[in-house]
């Protein structure tokens, strides 16, 4: 039973690390960036070039991809999100372009092959009867250590301020004079760098293809409609209860467990239609 | 009378002179005309097969082009060189009906060979068999499909019988090198082929326990997109009866990864074993890490590893890695690429040799009759005596083991019958 709790948590801040980056760049663009999911893979497989191809150290290769993908993605955001005005339809065209841009960029460049990520830490460590993976309990304190950031920068920082405002009322937050065109592409450039920290750190514990995007795009988008569109904590209560219901269901139901977790948000959704601590965007204008 | 004596001899004279007169300037070596063997394959180059599909497809192109680098195929007066096409089938259905299309009615290719795809292989047999061209594929897998079937009369199948030989697997292994194996836990991907696997072994369960000694204590199938597995792992770590073997019969490489990894992590440290073949052994072991992938036993051995690769094919198929390490610059460590594709394409160059004729008559006739070598050894179709279908070619599987960064082989399981 140990074995399950101690994988549960480890699992839940993994989905934490993967869904905060969303949720943050869907309270400012208003739209899901469908692309989330490819960010993280492009980011472990920057990662994978700077750290083994050119041999640069874990922190190095870790900061260069964050700076590269995030600038990636603030640059998708500025060139081709923000020209479409978050109308729905047309950003829902655009993001599959980008996702599927790149994808076939990482199919054409690495291959389709999975691949093995350097993971920061391995090693075991013996807690009873349980043997508990050294590399897995490292990502849920990096999960931890990233939230606690991001909470101290969105509530302390004027910059952080300026983001929860431009969530708030885009339109006031830009007459009170905040530069809502920087502050969508800064919170795109976070969401995106947080997914490449998730997908560095994921991908590392299982592994990387062309194709794990995907995969990780329809957990975040679980947790984000479960939490509440934009909301991070919302985001952070929503990550446990898909856990639960992974770890649990998985160990108790076996190989439908997904219909748990699925199952689990369509109840919690009957009740609360925004989500656990979602906002109407209406209301935020 | 006697003038016409005078001439009739004088033409015999004549003509017995003149014909070693004639021959005098000829060239005892006339001039051999040159022709086209056009073959397709159909492969899996994009999608989830494609990790398979596209060394399976460059190795088979090596062979392809070694063979006509070696003067080609001398058939009657005429040599043929091999002009391969190789078609993304996709792994799909609409792929290999779209890739039989290509080949068949577009390149109009002499004859297809194919990759590892029992079911959808269907479609390439009734296109083949539409077409008259011979197709030499992989199709035993999927029980209940009988495309090697008097509906496909010019289709072949190449391989070692997999779901046949998982009734042997884990005694062979046992036998020949885990001696104190006594339990085993079974987990199984939920798709069909581990369905498949999952109720055959089971149905062994008194017969392995009664003649092998081997008890099975965990049985369960988990989703094919499964990542984690640790669920189940720790299920089987707290079993009661401690399981010394792992028998993933179906994993693919993902999953085989995170089970080795992940088994190793909780501290299962056993053997974890599975059927499929891995495509890259270096990247196998950086995924789930080098102490895990000791444990690991899979299926499959490259031809110049393997006991009844003759000479001739364990030369080519080095041949064929020197080739690829020149353009690669790493080596080729999956031999497995070598059981489907090429080893398809070999077989359909010996029978054509045997045949010495291109037509399908020829090559079906030879196929159905002749020990086909291939890089495998030496097949003969198997008549009414093994699986009741007279067009399976079968050939001796191996059971390889992860020691350091290579793969080698520990047991040779039989491709004959097995009961």
């Amino acid at each position: 039973m140990l074995d399950i709790f101690i994988f549960w948590i480890t699992l839940s801040l993994n989905y934490v690390l993967l869904a905060t980056g969303l949720t943050l760049t869907v309270s400012v663009m208003r739209v899901v960036n469908l692309a989330h999911g490819n960010f993280y893979m492009a980011g472990a497989y920057a990662f994978l070039v700077f750290s083994e191809r050119a041999g640069l150290p874990y922190g190095v290769a870790l900061l260069l991809s964050i700076l590269l993908v995030g600038g990636l993605g603030m640059f998708v955001e500025g060139k081709l999100y923000r020209r479409l005005g978050g109308r729905i339809e047309p950003s829902i065209i655009c993001m599959s372009g980008v996702l599927l841009a790149l994808e076939g960029l990482a199919v054409l460049i690495f291959g389709p092959d999975i691949r093995g990520l350097r993971p920061m830490v391995t090693g075991t460590v013996s807690v009873g009867r349980s043997v508990i993976s050294i590399e897995r309990v490292s990502v849920a304190i990096i999960a931890l250590l990233v939230m606690a950031a991001l909470y101290y920068f969105l509530k302390y920082s004027r910059l952080g301020k300026s983001i929860r405002a431009t969530a708030q009322d885009r339109e006031a937050a830009s007459l009170m004079g905040v530069n809502v065109n920087l502050i969508s592409s800064l919170s795109m450039g976070i969401g995106t760098g947080l997914a490449v920290i998730a997908g560095i750190q994921i991908t590392a514990v299982y592994h990387l293809s062309p194709f794990v995007g995907v995969g990780a795009l329809c957990t975040s988008i679980l947790i984000i409609t479960l939490g509440g569109m934009g909301s991070i904590l919302g985001a952070f209560l929503a990550a446990f209860i898909i856990g639960v219901c992974d770890s649990f269901g998985a160990s108790m139901i076996g190989r439908y467990y997904h219909l748990l977790s699925f199952g689990t948000v369509m109840l919690i959704l009957l009740v609360k239609p925004l989500g656990l601590l979602g906002i109407p965007f209406v209301e935020r204008k | 009378m006697e003038t016409k004596k005078i001439f009739i001899g004088f033409c015999v004279i004549f003509a017995i002179l003149a014909i070693p007169l004639m021959t005098l300037g000829a060239d005892p070596n006339p001039p051999l005309k040159t022709g086209v063997l056009k073959i397709g394959a159909s492969i899996p180059l994009s999608g989830p097969m494609s990790p398979w599909g596209i060394p399976e497809a460059e190795v088979a192109s090596i062979y392809a082009d070694l063979v006509n680098q070696d003067g080609g195929i001398p058939i009657g007066d005429t040599i043929y060189k091999i002009t391969f096409t190789v078609s993304d089938d996709k792994a799909t259905p609409d792929g290999m009906k779209a890739s039989a299309d290509r080949l068949i009615n577009t390149e109009k290719v002499n004859a297809v060979v194919g990759g590892w795809l029992p079911p959808i292989a269907t479609i390439m047999g009734r296109e083949g068999t539409a077409a008259n061209i011979p197709v030499i594929h992989m199709v035993r897998e999927t029980p209940g499909i009988q495309v090697v079937s008097p509906q496909f009369p010019v289709m072949f199948d190449l391989g070692w019988p997999q779901i046949q030989a998982i009734k042997v697997y884990i005694p062979k292994l046992k036998s020949a090198a885990l001696p104190k194996v006594k339990t085993i836990a079974l987990i199984c991907k939920d798709d069909t082929l581990g369905r498949t696997m999952l109720d055959l072994i089971k149905s062994l369960k008194q017969d392995w326990e009664k003649n092998h000694g081997l008890e099975m204590v965990y049985d369960a199938m988990f989703p094919i997109t499964a990542q984690d597995m640790t669920p189940w792992l720790s299920k089987i770590a707290a079993l009661p009866k401690k399981a010394d073997l792992i028998f993933a019969a179906s994993a693919t490489v993902p999953n085989l990864a995170m089970i080795a990894k992940q088994s190793h992590e909780i501290g299962l440290k056993v053997p974890v074993v599975t059927v499929p073949n891995l495509t890259d052994v270096g990247e196998f072991i950086k995924i789930c890490g080098y102490e895990a992938s000791q444990y690991v036993y899979t299926s499959g051995c490259a031809p110049w590893d393997f006991p009844k690769t003759s000479p001739k094919f364990k030369d080519m198929s080095n041949r064929i890695r020197k080739v690829w390490k020149d353009k690669h610059g790493s080596e080729l460590t999956f031999g497995d690429s070598f059981p489907w594709c090429a080893n398809h394409l070999a077989a359909y160059v010996s029978a054509v040799k045997l045949a010495n004729s291109i037509k399908t008559e020829d090559i079906v006739r030879t196929l159905e009759t002749k020990p086909i070598e291939h890089f495998y050894g030496t097949s003969v179709a198997s008549g009414e005596k093994t699986y009741g279908i007279k067009r399976m070619l079968t050939y001796d599987a191996t059971i390889s083991k992860i020691v350091g960064r290579e793969q080698k082989p520990v047991v040779t399981l039989a491709g004959e019958p097995i009961p």
